[in-house]
């Protein structure tokens, strides 16, 4: 069963997500070109294993998805990496919302005002028909995908873990936890200092 | 294509209604010994690519939360095609529908289209009519008002297509007949209200596409006829903020000859986007064209935004001579450039 569906995906991974992720890329920086401190671009097709991980999740005993290559709608992601947490808002309200048409839109923060980790503004948006058109495959291609809106920092902190995250089997223990959550804390003042003096700065 | 059930519902107007003033929905089940109905609806059915043409997608919860309750009552009627889930449908399109609407029959036609489940729903407004009949050798002439498909062609109607319905069912495509002036009344009541939708291509993309295709092709050609065309229509485009149209309506509206709608349309990464229902942005089109120039043979450019070109430069045509005029401005020097390109 997980074979079978490890190889689907590879399929569809190969065959369409690679393709569409990259188109979608030049699409994305074609529309954002005219727009001040977008640092970066980035998209990616959802690995392979990172799609049978999350397809294997189990929420309250029962499995989260049973039609996964249906239903989880990461399987293209997009993210937009800008200067300050004000750049957040504004390429959220005048670049995403402006042309793209979504179907979910939420702020991703931790739980607890005690707790600190991921951070992000992320929504799941219909893939433009720019993009989808032309594949020969168009019938497979999936019909969403999911765009963030990071910070320099945000990303950053992202990127080192979910690096840790796929390095090993074992569950990190209390140590690294608080050690990962010190470095959320970190990046999430840094970006406060930031903005402040990007508004001081600006005034 | 196969059509497996209809359903119909008488929807009363209740929008506005007291609660104890309101009609409960009435509903049947339309079945091929109904041959001349099943028939006509079947072969909406089936024509109903062509004739849905405005594309839409549901809209998230206003929290931002990815729930529709229009097409969470959809998949519960796609996956459990039956009389009382359907009538969700038609609670839903009845707390919606106004006096001005009026009473209107819904239909749900389900059923399949190269492997993938495919759902038209049709709303017909009631009408009058006379029925006149011989009996006896006698006519008796009785005037009805519940008269439904007088004009068949009168209709609004939606129509959605999927293999999964985790996957599938957030694009769409809609249409009203009703109404002969554009989107506006059909994206308020029919897609807005009972839809809980709004057209897939947003006002900045459509207006986007719009103005880099004429920006485009008035860059592109070197025939005069063409240019003046184009910047003509650009020039006059400014007052269609609000309005929705498609590419294709924009060069009907402002008379573009053949090769000039040409032009355009060539422009269009896909030719379908000629056809794509957006509303006008003046905001996303004057990010896209926000000046004008006028070239001279003297090798003169003549530069000023869009809407400000005409005051800024009076022109004048030389007497004698075709196809030469004088350009005049008045006005202080507020800034003086050395440019790399145009």
């Amino acid at each position: 069963m997980k074979s079978e569906l490890i190889s689907r995906y590879r399929k569809l991974r190969e065959n369409i997500l690679v393709h569409v992720s990259r188109d979608l890329k030049g699409y994305i920086e074609s529309l954002i070109q005219d727009f001040i401190r977008v640092d970066g671009i980035y998209t990616r097709a959802k690995s392979v294993d990172s799609f049978i991980k999350k397809a294997e999740q189990i929420d309250n005993g029962i499995v989260k998805y049973k039609d996964p290559i249906n239903q989880i709608q990461d399987q293209i992601g997009a993210r937009i990496v800008v200067n300050y947490l004000s750049d957040v808002k504004r390429i959220k309200e005048e670049f995403v919302e402006l042309y793209f048409k979504h179907i979910e839109n939420k702020r991703i923060v931790p739980d607890s005002d005690k707790e600190f980790g991921y951070f992000g503004e992320h929504y799941i948006l219909l893939l433009p028909e720019d993009v989808i058109d032309g594949f020969e495959n168009e019938e497979n291609c999936p019909v969403l995908f999911e765009m963030q809106i990071h910070t320099l920092f945000q990303h950053a902190w992202g990127e080192a873990n979910h690096d840790l995250a796929f390095k090993g089997d074992k569950e990190l223990d209390s140590l690294s936890k608080r050690k990962v959550a010190f470095t959320s804390a970190q990046a999430w003042g840094a970006d406060l200092i930031f903005e402040e003096l990007h508004k001081g700065m600006m005034n | 294509m196969r059509v497996d059930q209809i359903f119909c519902y008488l929807v009363h107007p209740e929008k506005g209604l007291d609660e104890d003033k309101r009609e409960e929905v009435k509903s049947t089940v339309i079945k091929p010994n109904n041959p001349r109905l099943f028939r006509l609806l079947s072969i909406a059915f089936e024509k109903a690519d062509y004739e849905c043409k405005h594309e839409i997608a549901f809209s998230p919860m206003e929290d931002g939360r990815q729930s529709n309750d229009c097409r969470n009552e959809i998949i519960d009627f796609v996956e459990n095609p039956d009389e009382l889930v359907g009538a969700y449908l038609a609670k839903r399109l009845q707390s919606v529908t106004t006096n001005k609407s009026g009473l209107g029959l819904l239909f749900l036609v389900l059923g399949e289209n190269r492997g993938k489940k495919r759902l038209y729903m049709a709303r017909f407004p009631a009408d009058i009519g006379i029925l006149a009949e011989e009996e006896q050798g006698n006519l008796n002439i009785v005037f009805v008002e519940k008269v439904f498909m007088r004009n068949a062609l009168a209709y609004k109607a939606a129509l959605y297509e999927g293999a999964s319905t985790d996957r599938d069912f957030w694009i769409g495509s809609a249409v009203d007949k009703q109404i002969s002036d554009g989107v506006r009344e059909i994206s308020n009541y029919w897609i807005r209200d009972f839809l809980l939708s709004e057209l897939r291509t947003t006002p900045a993309l459509g207006t986007r596409r719009l103005a880099i295709a004429l920006r485009e092709a008035a860059n592109i050609t070197d025939d005069s006829g063409i240019k003046s065309e184009l910047i003509s229509a650009a020039v006059l485009a400014r007052g269609l903020d609000g309005q929705f149209l498609s590419i294709e309506e924009f060069a009907d509206r402002y008379g573009f000859s053949d090769k000039t709608k040409e032009v355009v349309l060539t422009q269009l990464k896909l030719p379908r986007f000629a056809h794509t229902q957006f509303q006008f942005s003046l905001e996303e089109y004057t990010k896209n064209i926000p000046y004008k120039m006028v070239e001279i043979d003297n090798g003169a450019a003549l530069l000023a935004t869009v809407e400000k070109f005409d005051d800024c430069f009076s022109t004048e045509v030389v007497e004698g001579v075709d196809n030469v005029f004088i350009f005049s401005t008045t006005g202080k020097i507020v800034n003086q450039q050395l440019r790399k390109s145009k």
